[in-house]
């Protein structure tokens, strides 16, 4: 990896949109995340998402093999609650492989409707044994108040809320500092006011991770947000880097103080 | 004074917003605009978006008045807001951009009042209207209203427009060339080269939302979006500078 890129987007799709149609082809990926500092980036199928698990993981899995570039990109297992049997066979599979290194849940994607401890349970239970984050999508305030039922419920897992709640984000946030398991990502609005209010609503940034959720957002656009925010060289960096190196184990050697730098990453 | 090259943004707020608390006065919209230097912008009040549209939108203008020979241009823009527009016709003497944010203020589209605005006379010709259309179908509505009323007046802007509404209003867009779009609402990779493409650069407008939104985000997206210098140039502030008369 290269020694500039060392950022780490927890968070980020794999598929194509509208405007960025090369986003399911991994070199494409790999040069827009470069682009803006970006070294690793956890990626969940958006086929696996909204249309197939079975179908988008397996694409996802052959997307996700080490091939020695600039950008490390490794896989979410995309789960979904419907299709438990189809789920616990996937994760037999690949969360064995450290190119997966969690299970990721959504909200329905033809209702919206947030992920509920009821729904999670089965496929939680079996998750627990490889001992991977799981992640939740928590788009709302609502979906935020599920997910900390399920960091609650299952304390054994680290649990990160992906989204922070959109523009509900300060009343997810204050219901979701208790579960010491449940972690946060600082994707969703791009408001500058949110990662301050985070901090102090969290007790610190020891819980918080960066992630985009790209392509649907560029990583550009949160990465600003970050360097608005009044905190720390040395805060910023563990949010960027430090704390998700840390919880999936991704550092490939001591690391070193950088200087951090959200334009470094967007020159024309 | 302000550097005529540096980006002008359409779309600023300023004011308190209960819920987001009281930080976004006249003067932290200016800091926030210096330090990303940005040259110039339009400036809205949020007493004129959530109270009273009169006396916000006097705000607005005496905000942008004695901000004269400051480091940033401010520029008044109005709001109208259409529930009220029988019992409180607007003064827009004063506004250099009008905004109807139907999203924000819950309003629909189409809305009886706001046909009426359009067809009746009650908004100046030459003056840009930038209209929120953020929601699914309001892109679409306005098509609809200008093709109704056969608008010959200033230039109408899309904003807040993102993912597959973003497709929506450049559909909307490439059906009337009267019809641009600010870049406030977009946050996808590639939306911003997308809009440029389809529609051209010179009907595309930086516009951020700030202080309440990220203007550094705003700014970023623009930068990134792979256009050509010229093209950036004309979407970071030439475009809202030769539309609004404005020279620094």
């Amino acid at each position: 990896m290269s020694s500039e890129l060392h950022y780490v987007d927890v968070h980020c799709g794999w598929g194509g949109t509208t405007c960025a149609p090369g986003w399911s082809d991994a070199s494409e990926i790999r040069t827009a995340l470069q682009m803006r500092g970006i070294g690793k980036a956890l990626v969940a199928s958006r086929t696996a998402r909204l249309f197939d698990p079975v179908e988008g993981n397996d694409e996802l899995a052959a997307g996700v093999v080490n091939e020695g570039g600039a950008v490390d990109l490794r896989g979410w297992l995309v789960a979904h609650p419907a299709r438990v049997a189809d789920a616990v066979a996937q994760m037999r599979r690949y969360l064995l492989s450290d190119r997966f290194v969690g299970v990721a849940l959504y909200p329905d994607p033809f209702t919206g409707r947030p992920v509920t401890a009821r729904d999670a349970s089965e496929i939680v239970k079996v998750f627990l044994r490889y001992g991977k984050p799981l992640l939740i999508h928590t788009p709302s305030a609502a979906a935020m108040a599920e997910t900390v039922d399920i960091a609650q419920m299952f304390s054994g897992v680290k649990v990160i809320a992906s989204g922070m709640g959109g523009s509900e984000w300060r009343e997810a946030l204050r219901m979701a500092s208790k579960p010491s398991n449940l972690l946060m990502d600082i994707s969703g609005a791009l408001c500058p006011e949110k990662v301050d209010f985070a901090a102090e609503t969290m007790g610190g940034v020891r819980k918080l991770l960066f992630a985009s959720g790209a392509p649907e957002t560029d990583p550009a656009a949160v990465l600003s947000v970050l360097f608005e925010s009044g905190l720390s060289q040395e805060d910023r960096a563990r949010i960027l880097y430090g704390n998700a190196n840390r919880l999936f184990d991704l550092a490939e050697d001591e690391e070193e103080p950088v200087v951090l730098s959200a334009m470094n990453s967007l020159t024309p | 004074m302000p550097d005529p090259e540096s980006p002008f943004d359409l779309y600023t707020v300023f004011g308190p917003v209960p819920p987001l608390g009281g930080r976004g006065g006249i003067d932290a919209l200016k800091q926030t605009l210096v330090r990303h230097k940005v040259g110039g912008a339009v400036v809205v009040s949020t007493r004129a978006v959530h109270a009273d549209a009169a006396s916000g939108n006097q705000e607005a203008a005496d905000a942008a008045a004695t901000a004269t020979g400051d480091e940033v241009t401010l520029v008044p823009g109005a709001v109208v807001n259409p529930c009220s527009l029988f019992v409180d016709a607007p003064d827009l003497s004063r506004a250099r951009l009008i905004c109807l944010l139907p999203g924000t203020q819950n309003w629909p589209l189409p809305y009886a009042p706001v046909t009426a605005l359009f067809a009746s006379g009650g908004l100046p010709r030459t003056v840009p209207v930038l209209v929120e259309t953020r929601r699914p179908g309001d892109a679409t509505a306005v098509g609809m209203l200008l093709k109704e009323v056969g608008w010959s007046g200033g230039p109408v802007l899309l904003s807040g427009a993102s993912g597959a509404v973003l497709t929506e209003a450049l559909a909307v867009a490439r059906a009337n060339e009267r019809v641009g779009l600010t870049t406030h609402g977009m946050r996808g990779v590639g939306e911003v080269k997308f809009a440029a493409t389809q529609i051209g650069a010179g009907r595309v407008f930086f516009a951020s939302g700030t202080v309440g939104e990220s203007l550094g985000a705003g700014l970023a997206l623009v930068k990134l979006a792979g256009l050509s210098p010229e093209e950036r140039t004309q979407v970071l502030g030439g475009n809202a500078r030769r539309m609004l008369g404005v020279t620094a």
